[in-house]
């Protein structure tokens, strides 16, 4: 039987993934951890979080000899707006805050894209060899955090990815 | 009751005789349905419609789990392509409990339906009917089998 969390491993294959997007509107950070930046001192010099983690998971049959493991791998992106050099706009509505979302759309197409869509992923002690697929379409409701805005100038956005993990009974 | 998942389907790669049972573990839900020819016997004698039974209509319908190279969808691929009868069970349990039932019989695989949806994954229903066989020069008839 498997010793590893399959959602902590899938979160982890997400960082480098995630780390590689494209020519990123805004430099940027990516981690697995469980919980995400969300206090200015937290998020420091780096204006900009992403956190990974595994969030939901759910089991369904598939037949009489698997079952489907459902994982919702949250990528969370938090940026602090007061960090912006932009005396003549307020945050929320700051050129930073424009490069944020753009981050956060180049983000969600990267994880999103064919190429990336099926992960093959082990655990270094072998007890855990198995593939992970993204199943359409992700989830981005609300797009930010709007009393986090309102309240301390910090844009917080959640996609959550759903990957599916075929688990084979003994 | 049992729970429906507690039911197997197995393919007979032996003989009758000699059975070599392979589970199909790729079965989702699977369904035998058994209806007589419903054939009407009434006449002037009653008030009521009567009937009488036909010939035994038997198949074993399911839906796999598709994967490629899987032996047991390319197994019921290839008789479906070649016409070959071969000995199937549908068991209320495993085959090595004494007890469980369920119906057996040699049959060909009439429907080999292959699913490819947008958002989901790939399957294929399946249909199979008795065929004639015969065994050491006897015909093996359909039957409702009880692993002794």
């Amino acid at each position: 039987m498997a010793k590893t969390s399959r959602g902590r491993v899938i979160a982890e294959a997400l960082v480098s993934i995630v780390q590689n997007t494209p020519d990123p509107a805004f430099p940027f950070t990516a981690r697995r951890a469980r919980l995400p930046k969300v206090k200015k001192d937290e998020l420091g010099s780096e204006s900009v979080d992403v956190t990974i983690a595994a969030l939901t998971k759910a089991g369904d049959e598939q037949d009489k000899g698997s079952e489907l493991l459902l994982y919702g791998i949250s990528i969370g992106v938090t940026a602090n707006l007061k960090a912006a050099d932009d005396e003549d706009a307020e945050p929320a509505e700051s050129s930073m805050a424009d490069a944020v979302e753009d981050l956060i759309e180049q983000i969600q197409n990267h994880v999103s894209d064919e190429a990336n869509r099926i992960l093959a992923l082990n655990v270094e002690d072998g007890d855990l060899d198995f593939e992970a697929g993204l199943e359409l379409p992700f989830v981005n409701d609300p797009i930010y955090n709007l009393e986090l805005m309102r309240e301390t100038s910090i844009y917080q956005s959640i996609t959550i990815f759903t990957y599916l993990v075929e688990k084979q009974r003994a | 009751m049992p729970a429906g998942k507690k039911g197997k389907l197995y393919r007979n790669t032996g003989t009758n005789a000699a059975p070599v049972l392979v589970e199909i573990k790729e079965a989702r839900d699977v369904d035998f349905p058994m209806a007589p020819d419903k054939i009407d016997d009434s006449d002037r004698g009653s008030d009521f419609k009567k009937y009488t039974e036909g010939l035994l209509d038997l198949a074993i319908n399911t839906k796999l789990t598709y994967r490629n190279g899987n032996a047991n969808c390319a197994a019921i691929r290839d008789a479906l392509l070649a016409g070959t009868v071969t000995e199937y069970m549908a068991l209320d349990g495993p085959s090595d409990v004494s007890g469980s039932a369920g119906v057996r019989f040699f049959g060909k695989v009439f429907t080999n339906n292959m699913n490819q949806p947008l958002t989901d994954g790939q399957t294929v229903d399946i249909e199979i009917a008795p065929a004639h066989h015969e065994e050491g020069g006897s015909v093996i008839e359909p039957t409702w089998y009880e692993v002794p």
